[in-house]
């Protein structure tokens, strides 16, 4: 039975493009030498690691989606684990997922819905750790009480419109203005 | 300030991920995929979260894999 995969490999990052080039097409030749279809290469280069492996900071990332039998994935996880260039791979039923948070290019999920919920924003990404552990609340307390239940209610109104137009920061914005005026009252 | 919240009781949590309507979280979306851990790099637990049941493990399988590929900590660098 043919299924969808993708499988993401992390090369040494000492290797040249040439090099990297040569392990995208050996992969690929892989794929195809069993029958299976290589869909897409997406070729995300060099890119900081989270954590050391190896002693290396950094590592070439590469993505390929395929379509294939159940026995290419095995070939490719055993490839990958004698070939001493992969430092790390991966190899997983591809699915179609939700398109990635960030795409104004500051990094943050801006007019992605988080909008709604007020003020918050940036603040919630600064100082992430007290504001998910609950101790929000606080300099908000004051008499909102009624308003953020309205908020609440809205909330899903405002998003259902986001997605289509999620450029537009005008979705988001009325409940956070609203809430603005509400606590300068 | 704590008590303050005490006495107005806790404001409902809700799930974010429902809320701004992802169906499927990816993996490789680090970017999202980072609020959903402290800053220790553990997955944050849905009693905090109040992430709903389906995306909480939609959230474990996708950081795990994310850790395996260095996208994500498996524990912050400050605290190693």
């Amino acid at each position: 039975m043919v299924k969808a995969y993708e499988t993401i490999y992390i090369l040494d990052p000492s290797l040249d493009d040439a090099r990297w080039d040569e392990e995208i097409e050996a992969v690929k030749s892989i794929i195809t030498a069993k029958g299976g279809e290589v869909k897409e290469v997406q070729k995300w280069g060099r890119r900081r690691l989270a954590y050391e492996i190896a002693k290396k900071r950094e590592g070439i990332y590469t993505l390929i989606r395929f379509d294939s039998t159940a026995d290419v994935p095995a070939e490719l996880d055993r490839r990958f684990r004698l070939n001493e260039s992969v430092m790390r791979h991966l190899v997983v039923l591809f699915e179609v997922c939700a398109p990635p948070a960030v795409d104004d290019g500051l990094g943050d999920s801006h007019g992605h819905g988080r909008g709604p919920r007020g003020f918050g924003g940036d603040r919630d990404r600064d100082d992430r750790g007290g504001d998910r552990f609950g101790d929000r609340g606080g300099d908000r307390g004051g008499d909102r009480g009624g308003d953020r239940g309205r908020d609440r209610d809205r909330a899903p109104h405002a998003t259902h419109a986001a997605p289509a137009a999620h450029a537009a920061p005008a979705a988001p914005a009325p409940p956070a203005a609203a809430a603005e005026a509400a606590r300068e009252e | 300030m704590a008590r303050d919240k005490e006495s107005r009781g806790a404001k409902k949590k809700f799930c974010k991920l429902c809320f701004e309507r992802v169906e499927r979280i990816d993996y490789k979306d680090e970017k999202r995929l980072a609020r959903f851990i402290t800053d220790r790099g553990k997955i944050v637990p849905r009693r905090i979260s109040g992430t709903c049941c389906s995306h909480q493990v939609q959230i474990t399988t996708a950081v795990k894999r994310a850790r395996l590929l260095a996208l994500l900590p498996f524990a912050s660098e400050i605290y190693r």
